[in-house]
């Protein structure tokens, strides 16, 4: 046999290439030179400081205010606690406009910034940061903080309009969810340190109204006899179906759903209890009919898992225990929370970056988009708390934002995603987008 | 061979032999490549109704070429009970007696379940588990013990005890054989209770009731003032080098547990792995010749296999473990099951992913080595979707004879390319596994 080009030698070297690349596509798909598939398009990037010194992020719906809101924890040794306003005018070069930060910052013990949402109320904008600290310095009663941002991009008009501090319960609000309730009301729900969301109304927040006059509701939780929190997330959405407003909580136990259109009365609707695998829930979203969820549990090698839920909405049963499929971007790590905009789910999936799976088949999920915003190492506190740490999509375009807690804020675009409106895929047009200058409307197979 | 065929084989094939080449996130497999290029299938035996088959054991002496099989009723139709069949020629493998328990049809309950092997006094048995619900005959029924001496002979066979415990209706769900430093060989038994219980087979083989042969209790550690509602799924036993002591391996409620049993009748808690994410209840666990390293299963779908590294509790630093260094799985859809650990090789019965195999020279980065999809069929819906395929696996160290059983498809049997046995002294271990040596005292690794 000779050296170069003969043909047994090609046969030979063209099995070798075969057998490495399918090995590494079968495994994590992604390498540091090769980041993301094909599909997904790096339109801008901003690194944000410290190694992970981010959280969530939230961005605004309009494309007339192309503004995204990142928190800013403190989960390593360093950083800032507090929120950043950033500027997506141009999605390719994002640009950071403001920063909010807790005073005397060295003297707070605790995380800091942890889950962000934006809100309208008559022609006014308006961000609320939920914030947690500890008790070995100040503010450890203190919950969200809310700003005014009517006037940006200009950041001299950002002011802080109100604190929302709950003494009997410190420890702060770990996540947040405003919906617009089919009151008309704009409401916030915060996880607490108690057996309860608490429910505020953000229209007396804004008007200088304490935590305890602005408190309309409580969503009762599972008792957790520990003490902490009972919820560790929520997700808030109208249901054509039964037309309710529907919480869905993940915590201690599972999954809870409740209905909450009388906000001082909610009724448990459905729960998922006994799910082998979830001693307690964490993100939990409903497709936009309220049939399917996924529902995420925070531990290493836990996937997201897809649950029907026909036979408690048909009456046939009041929990729910078995998944119909799951889906992780790499079993060895674990995915965080996720935006539901059907037939896709878009996952901040921690060390594996950002994940996009389609759920046509709720049955079989599948891989259709990724790209990793992190790739460095582990970490040391926790081995797989790391990387996308939130995500949220601009219904209006399909922008796609990610906030990484180590590389801070992306900006991407997915090929044909160029947008999502539920009724072009024969599901309400729900999400978590709230529509602050509409009423909830019925999907367009139930209009006259 | 040429350079260059040198160079090609350095970079891929050496690293694919040894499991450097990323393994697979999902399942490899097709209804035509069934396997993977490594494994040969020498055999296979089907052995009737789908999801009639759960564990299995293979004699260890090549002079003894037999395997006993699980037969259960968890799908439609199927007997309760056991088979042996010999594997004389591993690719001609024969059915050879079928032991059923009589009056099948007023039994309820799964039937048999764990089986294993063992030797007193010169003579060979084997030790089938069962569990039968109260509707029927037997719900008081744990093992029954054959003597198989005069195996192949199958006119041979008969039955010597049975083990009732009529306070702990419900059976023995998993049960393990011990050679116990002290000479006697043990049986260790799930029960319907916080504990496991421990027989001496040399006492039951002689006629023994259940209560005159129990000779020891290991219970089950609870968290704090937390009742212990559950007791234990499976379990493994061992001689640990390092401490001279014999220790039992128990997953169960809460997590997993490890006692030392040296002394049967007084069991002490050396180390517990409890408050794992994840893992309200532990089923299989099995260590590392040394001790050092545990595999642990928890059983529902998408659990992977976790591996934890114990050397901070053997070294006095805690006394609970609850981080694992690592996992595995063949498909994250799915759940693998029980396993045999030869280190650094571990062989898994993978249900619906059939046979795997996984080496973990480095244990924080265990490698998909070897697989062959024993089932292809569909998911039922009799019993949990993911709970078919291979159920039990075992490993004849003499020769590296690979058998599964598989809960619809059978018995199988195969080879893997360059696997021709084990021995833990040949990889820097003490030769300990789940091999009992029946004719030789316990002894000390060669370091």
């Amino acid at each position: 046999m000779s050296y170069g080009s003969s043909t047994p030698m090609r046969a030979v070297l063209s099995v070798a290439v075969a057998v490495l690349v399918l090995a590494s596509a079968a495994s994590a798909q992604w390498t540091p030179l090769n980041r993301g598939s094909d599909n997904i398009e790096v339109l801008g990037h901003l690194p944000l400081g410290p190694h992970l010194n981010v959280s969530d992020i939230d961005v605004e719906q309009e494309l007339s205010r192309p503004y995204a809101y990142v928190s800013r924890m403190v989960w390593g040794e360093g950083g800032a606690k507090g929120m950043d306003i950033i500027s997506i005018e141009d999605p390719e070069h994002p640009e950071l406009i403001y920063e909010w930060r807790i005073e005397d910052q060295d003297l707070h013990t605790g995380t800091g910034g942890m889950d962000v949402k934006h809100f309208k109320i008559g022609d006014r904008y308006y961000v609320v940061q939920s914030v947690q600290f500890g008790q070995g310095g100040p503010d450890s009663d203190m919950g969200a903080v809310v700003l005014d941002v009517t006037g940006l991009p200009d950041p001299s008009t950002v002011r802080e309009v109100n604190r929302i501090r709950e003494p009997l319960l410190p420890g702060g609000f770990h996540n947040i969810f405003v919906y617009k309730h089919s009151d008309g009301r704009v409401l916030l729900f915060t996880t607490v340190s108690g057996p309860w969301s608490h429910i505020y109304d953000l229209a007396r927040v804004v008007e200088g109204a304490s935590a305890e006059e602005a408190l309309v509701g409580r969503v009762p939780g599972p008792d957790r006899s520990g003490g902490g929190s009972a919820y560790h997330d929520m997700y808030v959405g109208y249901h054509p179906d039964s037309d309710q407003d529907r919480f869905y909580g993940g915590g201690t136990g599972g999954y809870y759903i409740y209905d909450v259109t009388d906000i001082e009365n909610p009724q448990l609707a459905i729960s998922m209890t006994g799910i082998p695998g979830v001693g307690r829930g964490h993100t939990f979203t409903p497709s936009p009919d309220g049939r399917y969820v996924v529902a995420e549990v925070e531990y290493q090698f836990a996937p997201l898992r897809i649950f029907d839920l026909k036979p408690a909405l048909d009456g046939e049963t009041m929990n729910i225990n078995r998944p119909i499929s799951g889906w992780t971007a790499d079993y060895q790590n674990l995915v965080h929370n996720h935006e539901v905009r059907w037939p896709w789910v878009f996952a901040a999936s921690y060390l594996d970056g950002l994940s996009v799976f389609n759920l046509q088949d709720p049955h079989n999920p599948v891989t259709v988009g990724y790209y990793d915003t992190y790739i460095g190492p582990r970490g040391t506190r926790s081995a797989i708390v790391g990387g996308a740490f939130g995500v949220d999509i601009r219904n209006a375009d399909g922008l796609i934002v990610v906030s990484d807690m180590s590389t801070g804020l992306w900006t991407f675009r997915m090929e044909g995603f160029q947008g999502w409106n539920g009724e072009q895929w024969g599901v309400p047009d729900i999400s978590s987008v709230q529509k602050w200058d509409e009423p909830v409307r019925r999907p367009v197979s139930e209009q006259p | 061979m040429s350079n260059t065929l040198t160079l090609v084989f350095s970079v891929v094939a050496v690293p694919a032999i040894l499991g450097l080449v990323p393994s697979p996130a999902s399942a490899q497999w097709t209804a035509l490549e069934r396997g993977s290029d490594n494994i040969d299938v020498l055999g296979h035996l089907p052995l009737g109704p789908t999801l009639s088959v759960t564990d299995m054991d293979v004699e260890q002496e090549l002079s003894r070429p037999y395997a006993y099989v699980g037969r259960v009723r968890l799908g439609p139709a199927g007997p309760r009970g056991m088979d042996i069949i010999s594997i004389d020629d591993p690719e001609r493998p024969e059915l050879l007696y079928e032991w059923r328990i009589e009056d099948q049809e007023l039994h309820v309950g799964p039937g048999g379940m764990d089986v294993k092997h063992f030797k007193v006094g010169g003579r060979y048995y084997v030790v089938q588990s069962m569990q039968f619900g109260q509707g029927g005959p037997n719900s008081d029924l744990g093992a029954v013990i054959l003597d198989v001496t005069d195996l192949p002979d199958p006119s041979s066979v008969r039955e010597v005890a049975r083990v009732r415990e009529p306070l702990l209706p419900g059976g023995f769900h998993n049960i393990f054989v011990y050679k116990h430093s002290d000479g006697r060989v043990l049986l260790f038994t799930t029960v319907n209770g916080a504990y496991a219980h421990i027989y001496d087979l040399g006492l039951l083989v002689q006629g023994a009731s259940a209560e005159e042969a129990l000779a020891g209790r290991v219970p089950i550690a609870t968290s704090g003032d937390a009742p212990v509602v559950m007791g234990y799924h499976d379990f493994y036993v061992a001689y640990h080098p390092d401490t001279d002591e014999d220790r039992f391996y128990g997953g169960g409620g809460g997590g997993y547990y490890i006692y030392d049993v040296t002394n049967p009748q007084a069991p002490e808690l050396r180390i517990t792995l409890t408050g794992i994410s994840g893992v309200p209840f532990g089923h299989t666990f099995t260590p590392s010749p040394d001790g050092r390293y545990v595999v642990a299963e928890t059983e529902y779908q998408f659990a992977p296999l976790r591996f934890f590294d114990l050397q901070p509790a053997l070294d006095g630093e805690v006394t609970n473990i609850r981080q694992p260094i690592s996992g595995w799985t063949a498909d994250y859809r799915n759940v693998v099951h029980n396993h045999e650990v030869r280190w650094p090789l571990v062989f898994v019965s993978g249900y619906l992913d059939g046979l795997q195999v996984v080496n973990v020279q480095d244990p924080h980065d265990p490698q998909t080595v070897a697989y062959y999809d024993t089932y292809i069929g569909p998911r039922t819906d009799y019993i949990n979707p993911v709970f078919n395929g291979a159920f039990g696996v075992d490993v004849r160290n003499e020769d590296g004879l690979i058998l599964i059983s598989d809960m619809t498809t059978g018995f199988w049997t195969f080879r893997m390319d360059g696997f021709q046995g084990w021995n833990g002294e040949q990889w820097g271990m003490p030769d300990i596994s789940s091999v009992q040596k029946w004719d030789e005292p316990v002894r000390r690794p060669i370091s």
